[in-house]
């Protein structure tokens, strides 16, 4: 039946120190109908962020609540504006388009082709880390992946309101 | 008078079914669950009966079989329908076929076979047709009839995956470029009477595959599933009463779908997820083709992009709203297809504690351009590749599912696939002929990494339901090549905080025939391109890779009693050194091998799937402990991960001092090499505008204009085309 976590346990799967015996079995057992609400305490907790935690986005991004505005910032600070923007039109890229930038990360003969692929790494303008890595067809629009409904998610599915 | 529930016919059945749902909004009309509110535990005790039926008949019916295909890896389903032909229960295996058997019955109703030539009781019915429902033509569907006293009460399904059928090359995924080349076709055929299959099919069957004996005892094992359950479905209702029976495996449809919507809603963010999908087809050097086919003579790149919008109600509408235009080739689906695909997805990522039926069918809604190769309109495509197309989709959509577990704090639910790279042989058959199939040890490939493991090294494909190699001895056994090694390959998976399963490699020699051909199926997604892209920095996967070598001197290398080469990077080192080889040949695309004898060697690379987070984010102790394992070296480690290793009494040891300043100065580095977005759109742009790309994708983007005005709306806006522009 539904069950649920003390924080501590969340707190530690978020910092990946929950052993694999616990994992497992909280792969097996049914979901934690509280889940989000402790999954956003602990968040906000390891931030120390005073804007409030609304839907993390990534390892590294969250929608965050900046004074009444919903905007997506980065674990070290960068904010990259609007939630409904694509946030990868805002930060650094590095494209991989020839053979020998192929082969710093496969070895051969398991590396991909230029002329068919080239692999964009989308950098965090504020610490370095690798946010997203596409690969694509040279020539293909960089895409918003992810567009979450978060006014239906709060008010219909969580029954709450707007964190604010 | 039909021969449905009280007289009708099941062509009113199905009518007055698809009726209900659309009037009411609930499968059948049931606004209330009597049964369930009645009596939970009878409802759940008929449930296990009916569940039971069908996994038992599987696990029992599965060793008449002598294909490993069927035996090993497990690829066949069976399962239980209503009348209409809509799906209650499910035995475990391949879930694909949650959708194309009931679309099968569905055809057969419509198209009126309760008239002519019937059906009663102990008949058999057969399709691997695409038009029909069928997945490719390698999965034979059989359906049978359930009749209580005179009336139908529904059907048993069944279906297995052929290691071949008798296409013009001996693989479960030939490159059929249209339906004539795709090999023998079962249309709604009868093959069974009286519970016992007709001799014109099984003669048609020796005449016309390349394992007769093999398909033909699966022909049995459809048989023996559908007559066991068709006879356990009347004890069953023999004990509940005929009333009950007919009530029930309705309720638990209705329950099904409710249950799937609260799952979504309970696990899922509501919102729009889209992703983009490609399959290179670099055909030009796959000389056998062109001669099949006029039009099968260039490279093509198929696109395909997708929007999931999951509803406020908790349903999935996947949207398909750009896929190239339909052609001369086998990468072909269609929306019952892609159901397959997305189902077999769904069952392991999202829906695996639900009882999957045609409830949870119903709370999925899937549209593509008519047309495409998603929608085909000529009967006369082949969709012999398709589980090509479905990889390249739903390996996306997991990683969509997974963006939106992650989000909802579902960390340990994360999961990434991967696509699967086969080999197939043909082979002179001792008795005479060309005998010849799959070779299926792709099923235990790796996975991809998950949000907080690894993914697997070898033991994970999603596409298969019993996710293991099956047993070298047991392929040798049925085809003329013999294992040299099966070997993992060092520094190659997909990086990331959590990497991607590590690349698998199995070379062969090969042995007693002086005639057997390899096709490579490099893999679902040929070697130019990886398949998928990785989660939040993880790197996509690397690209598989086969290779044969002719006339080579491996007699003289094994009876001089040299150590062979253990994997692909000593064997590239040594051909033309140790290795002398009349002919060579490297396959980065699909391709079929010239003739080979014996003592020639072949060998393919499985890759494993995507990384998960920044590689420079890995755990120390996990790279030491690949170290050890011998899954990568000190140099890559430092250069991908940023890990300093040393080697203190013949031992590694993380430095983790250095490893700190390492991964700093690579952050920095990071930042100091890129460019902001704005500058590479710049650049990209004039690409665009100077025609400076490649033929093939310019004509992939040029034919996918044509079959979707919101993909080329979304493109000319992103790069600030003008309206005139011709790309």
């Amino acid at each position: 039946m539904p069950t649920s976590y003390p924080e501590e346990v969340i707190r530690k799967l978020i910092k990946r120190e929950l052993p694999w015996e616990d994992l497992r079995k909280m792969m097996s057992e049914f979901k934690d109908t509280d889940r989000f609400e402790k999954y956003i305490k602990v968040l906000q907790e390891l931030t120390g962020w005073k804007e409030k935690i609304v839907l993390p986005l990534s390892e590294h991004l969250m929608i965050v609540n900046k004074d009444g505005k919903f905007i997506i910032k980065a674990l070290c600070g960068q904010e990259l504006g609007d939630y409904r923007d694509n946030w990868k039109l805002k930060v650094l890229i590095y494209v991989r388009d020839t053979a020998e930038k192929f082969r710093e990360i496969y070895p051969e003969p398991l590396t991909p082709d230029p002329e068919w692929c080239e692999i964009r790494e989308f950098i965090c303008p504020g610490c370095g880390t690798l946010l997203d890595v596409d690969v694509v067809p040279p020539g293909y629009p960089i895409i918003k992946e992810f567009e979450p409904d978060i006014e239906t998610f709060y008010t219909k599915w969580l029954k709450k309101p707007l964190p604010e | 008078m039909g021969i449905g529930y009280g007289g009708k016919t099941l062509k009113e059945m199905l009518e007055e079914d698809r009726m209900l749902f659309k009037e009411t909004g609930y499968y059948y009309g049931l606004k209330e669950l009597k049964l369930r509110k009645e009596d939970p535990v009878k409802l759940e005790r008929f449930y296990s009966r009916l569940l039971s039926l069908a996994i038992g008949a599987r696990e029992s019916v599965r060793y008449i079989a002598s294909s490993p295909g069927t035996r090993e890896v497990g690829e066949l389903v069976f399962a239980i329908y209503t009348p209409e032909g809509d799906g209650v229960v499910f035995s475990t295996g391949i879930m694909a076929h949650v959708q194309t058997l009931s679309r099968f019955i569905k055809w057969i109703i419509e198209n009126d076979f309760e008239e002519d030539p019937g059906i009663v009781e102990g008949r058999y019915f057969e399709n691997n047709d695409w038009y029909l429902g069928g997945l490719h033509p390698v999965d034979i569907l059989q359906v049978t009839p359930i009749f209580y006293r005179g009336e139908l009460i529904g059907w048993s399904g069944g279906v297995i995956h052929e290691l071949e059928a008798g296409a013009y090359e001996p693989a479960g995924c030939p490159l059929s470029p249209t339906r004539f080349v795709e090999g023998v076709h079962l249309t709604g055929d009868i093959v069974a009477e009286n519970d016992k299959l007709k001799k014109e099919y099984v003669e048609k069957m020796k005449l016309n595959v390349r394992m007769p004996e093999l398909f033909i005892m699966d022909a049995k094992v459809r048989l023996s599933g559908n007559y066991m359950i068709r006879e356990g479905v009347k004890k069953i209702i023999e004990e509940f009463g005929i009333d009950y029976y007919r009530r029930a495996i309705r309720e638990l449809i209705e329950e099904g779908r409710r249950a799937f919507m609260e799952k979504v809603k309970a696990l899922l963010i509501p919102g729009k997820y889209k992703a983009a999908c490609f399959i290179p087809l670099n055909y030009k050097k796959v000389d056998g083709l062109r001669r099949l086919h006029p039009l099968a003579q260039q490279d093509v790149l198929l696109h395909t992009a997708f929007e999931i919008n999951v509803t406020e109600d908790g349903l999935l509408r996947y949207h398909f709203y750009a896929a190239s235009p339909q052609g001369a080739h086998p990468l072909h689906a269609t929306p019952i297809l892609l159901r397959g695909g997305l189902w077999i997805t769904l069952t392991q990522v999202l829906a695996y504690d639900l009882r999957v039926s045609e409830g949870t069918n119903l709370c999925v809604d899937i549209s593509a351009p008519q047309g495409s190769i998603l929608n085909p309109t000529d009967k006369h495509v082949s969709t012999s590749n398709v589980w090509n197309v479905l990889c390249s989709i739903f390996t996306p959509s997991t990683r969509l599912l997974s963006q939106s577990l992650f989000s909802r704090g579902y960390i340990e639910e994360v999961f990434q696939m991967n696509s699967n790279d086969m080999h197939a042989v043909q082979m002179l058959d001792p008795r005479g002929g060309l005998a010849g199939g799959d070779n299926m040890e792709h099923a235990g490939a790796g996975s991809g990494a998950r949000a907080v493991e690894d993914g697997l090294d070898a033991g994970y494909c999603l596409w298969l339901p019993d996710t293991t190699a099956g047993n070298a001895e047991r392929w040798e056994e049925i085809y003329p090549e013999l294992y040299l090694y099966r070997s993992f390959l060092k520094n190659a998976y997909a990086p990331g905080r959590f990497r991607g399963g590590v690349a698998r490699n199995s070379n062969f020699l090969v042995w007693n025939t002086e005639f057997m051909q390899v096709v490579f199926r490099c893999g679902w997604t040929p070697g130019v391109m990886p398949v998928d892209k990785g989660l939040f920095g993880g790197y996509p996967p690397p690209t598989p890779f086969g290779f044969a070598l002719l006339d080579t001197n491996l007699k003289e290398l094994i009876e001089e009693g040299r150590s062979l080469q253990r994997n692909i990077y000593e064997i590239i080192e040594a051909v033309n050194k140790e290795i002398k080889a009349r002919e060579i040949y490297y396959y980065k695309t699909h391709d079929t091998t010239p003739a080979l004898k014996t003592f020639d060697m072949f060998g393919i690379v499985h890759k494993g799937g995507a990384g998960y987070g920044d590689p420079l984010d890995r755990d120390p102790s996990l790279i030491l402990r690949d170290l050890e394992m011998g899954l990568v070296d000190a140099e890559y480690a430092e250069r991908i991960h940023g890990v300093v290793l040393r080697q203190e009494d013949g031992r590694w040891k993380v430095d983790s001092e250095a490893t700190a300043e390492k991964r700093e100065a690579a952050r920095r580095e990071r930042i100091a090499k890129a460019m902001p977005v704005e500058e590479f759109i710049e650049l990209e742009r004039k690409k665009i505008l100077d025609k400076d790309l490649p033929e093939h994708i310019l004509r992939c983007y040029r034919d996918c204009f044509k079959t979707s005005q919101r993909f080329k709306e979304d493109f000319y806006n992103f790069w600030g085309l003008g309206e005139d522009f011709e790309l």
